[in-house]
């Protein structure tokens, strides 16, 4: 199994380095004001900006706009990236806290009286007994509401780095830079959010089961 | 064969070989590299871990838009810009705090100047209104009494009436009687 992996991995890495080089110079190339450039890298992270967001709301719509605004954001905002190998920190980091002032404007309507509509899983909960393919759907539902309760578990500094992490596929260096915070504070968090995955029985089993 | 099992990997070290290898020391990374029941016990770990964010990428919607960049050339509607409830506080606020640095330094103001004389017509204004008060105090009746009287009458004069009702003194009736009471006595 293990040496199965490991030719992979290697692959992986090589694969993932010319990413990265094309990555640096399509961000060198767009903070010059190359339009095209910039199109090139939405191409590249849009799929990963969208289910980024889709893990933190559970919602396809506002996952869709927030996606759509994270990128308009980072359009704008290009010139100020310093470093053009950092790029994937950098749009991720605008996608946290855009996320995160997304939940607080929804908190605070919430709590006007505005926004009722309900948070985390009930929303996924709806769509997925609405399709055609309910039974096939029962999985999935069963995986977000472990994902969801486990989530919730978690403190958010824990909950961010473990997403990060594991869903999201950031080394702890990228993590560290686009949380704005030490690599070891990175790892410690993560160090807890683990060892509470580890705890979380349904999840694991769940995972395990599908795994046999 | 004793000395190795006490060397095996306890949980928080696999935990901590999952987070980063590097951050475990020498001899156990070293152990992890030799030992198949350790690296087994990781990998199996890692891997459910690679599971959960395999799952979680299969398992989520596929983004049906594409991102477009229109908005960032300056065609969003001011509106939009405007509802946002935080510029909306923000802007409320600025023009309040304008208000008031012009209130606190208008060039509009009344001078002191013209207060006073503002006084004094509101003195006037007062003055007139009682003397008129005082008019109607002292002509209360209506227009028909004062013509019954007479006193509204061009024609009617002092001298006139004197003439119909003469003066007690200059009477010449008063004079005889006056005598004849003389002779009287």
């Amino acid at each position: 199994m293990v040496a199965i992996l490991k030719p992979n991995r290697r692959y992986n890495e090589a694969d993932t380095s010319d990413k990265e080089y094309q990555v640096a110079n399509l961000a060198k190339a767009a903070r010059t004001g190359d339009r095209e450039s910039f199109e090139k890298l939405v191409t590249l992270f849009q799929e990963k900006i969208f289910q980024m967001v889709y893990y933190r709301t559970f919602s396809q719509m506002d996952a869709e706009d927030l996606t759509q605004e994270i990128f308009l954001k980072a359009f704008r905002s290009i010139q100020n990236l310093k470093e053009a190998h950092y790029f994937k920190s950098w749009l991720f980091s605008i996608a946290v806290n855009r996320i995160r002032d997304f939940k607080r404007k929804k908190q605070i309507l919430a709590f006007v009286g505005i926004d009722n509509r309900g948070q985390g899983f009930e929303e996924v909960e709806r769509k997925i007994y609405d399709t055609p393919q309910a039974d096939n759907n029962l999985f999935k539902q069963e995986f977000w509401e472990c994902l969801g309760l486990f989530v919730k578990k978690l403190s958010h500094w824990e909950r961010e780095v473990f997403l990060l992490r594991f869903l999201d596929e950031l080394s702890i260096r990228e993590i560290a830079q686009s949380i704005n915070k030490s690599e070891s504070t990175v790892k410690t968090h993560l160090y807890r959010a683990i060892h509470k995955f580890k705890g979380d029985t349904n999840l694991v089993r769940l995972l395990q089961g599908e795994r046999r | 064969m004793s000395q190795k099992e006490e060397l095996h990997l306890n949980e928080q070290q696999i935990i901590q070989a999952v987070v980063d290898v590097t951050d475990l020391p020498f001899s156990l990374q070293d152990h992890l590299n030799t030992c198949p029941m350790c690296l087994a016990q990781k990998e199996r770990f890692s891997g459910l871990l690679s599971q959960l964010g395999h799952k979680s990428k299969v398992l989520s919607p596929t983004y049906r838009k594409r991102v477009t960049l229109t908005e960032a050339n300056g065609t969003k509607s001011p509106w939009l810009w405007a509802w946002n409830w935080q510029r909306l506080l923000v802007a409320g606020l600025s023009c309040a705090m304008v208000l008031a640095v012009l209130w606190w330094a208008s060039p509009f103001k009344i001078p002191p100047e013209w207060q006073e004389s503002k006084a004094y017509y509101e003195m006037w204004e007062d003055y007139r209104m009682m003397a008129e008060i005082v008019w109607l105090e002292e002509h209360a009746l209506p227009q028909v009494y004062f013509d019954i009287s007479g006193e509204s009458a061009p024609l009617i004069s002092e001298e006139f009436i004197q003439f119909l009702i003469p003066h007690i003194q200059n009477d010449a009736f008063h004079q005889f009687k006056t005598k004849e009471v003389q002779y009287v006595v």
